[in-house]
């Protein structure tokens, strides 16, 4: 009697259930899945101010190391190129300019999150990446920076 | 050989054709008297190209091209930056009000840091807001 009660509430429950976990995936793009929308950057020395810029002056983030030279940023929501501003006292600042790339994880849509998915992973910005992802001071500024 | 040179020069004129150049406006923040010198690192002429210009100037970037960019000004450290026509294109096609589309136009604003003042105040003070 249980077991006939447990399967009907199982048979009642699960294709809301399954239908719920496919739009849900659906719904999200696959490098927003799994990789998410944020990326790891290397910088060394471990206690420079890495800030990032826009292509037109705009300060969009400066981020804190997280761990062994390690800080965590939010990936590029937009496809232009950033610039990327690295300074400790002691050495001579430098400059990058990101290339904007795609996030590998990103071209699984192809597969199985379509349209839908390229858009959500674009707009959270999971579908990009920064290139490079390693930023180093290398001059001292005893060498007057040039 | 006929055909495989036709279908080169073809992909060759696509190909620059799809690839017009893009004016990069280079400016500096704050807006002090700077000059950039713009170096082409992959020219064809198999020598490296420069030029230099008071910013705030123009930098024709080239389709396939690659260019290194050092701005000098005084009290200010010097900042050098690669520059390549992928990034000034994407960016051009992204920042729709940066981009001035009759001029295929578009500008780039570097802020500076003043010399000496790193410890004090390591920002100098920059809102991040462009020049223009």
């Amino acid at each position: 009697m249980d077991i006939k009660k447990t399967t009907s509430r199982i048979s009642t429950h699960l294709p809301p259930i399954i239908a719920i976990v496919l739009i849900a995936w659906l719904m999200s793009g696959c490098a927003t899945i799994f990789s998410g929308t944020e990326q790891d950057l290397k910088v060394l020395p471990a206690d420079a101010k890495l800030e990032i810029y826009s292509w037109n002056g705009k300060l969009l983030e400066t981020p804190k190391i997280e761990s062994n030279s390690t800080m965590t940023v939010h990936r590029p929501k937009a496809a232009s190129s950033n610039l990327i501003r690295l300074q400790k006292e002691g050495y001579c600042p430098r400059y990058w300019l990101t290339t904007p790339k795609a996030n590998p994880p990103t071209y699984l849509n192809w597969i199985i999150g379509g349209v839908i998915g390229f858009m959500i992973d674009m707009s959270t910005g999971a579908g990009r990446a920064y290139s490079p992802t390693e930023f180093q001071l290398n001059i001292p500024e005893t060498q007057l920076c040039g | 050989m006929w055909l495989i040179k036709r279908v080169t020069l073809l992909i060759s004129l696509g190909l620059t054709a799809c690839t017009p150049p893009i004016f990069v406006e280079m400016a500096v923040l704050p807006a002090v008297p700077a000059t950039a010198k713009i170096k082409q690192l992959n020219s064809n002429a198999g020598n490296q190209i420069s030029s230099t210009c008071s910013v705030p100037c123009n930098v024709t970037v080239e389709g396939d091209s690659n260019y290194e960019v050092r701005l000098d000004a005084p009290g200010y450290y010097p900042v050098v930056v690669q520059l390549d026509w992928g990034m000034a294109f994407s960016t051009a096609q992204d920042i729709a009000d940066a981009f001035d589309t009759k001029k295929n136009r578009t500008p780039l604003v570097i802020p500076l840091i003043q010399r000496k003042l790193i410890k004090d105040n390591p920002v100098n003070g920059y809102s991040g807001k462009p020049t223009q």
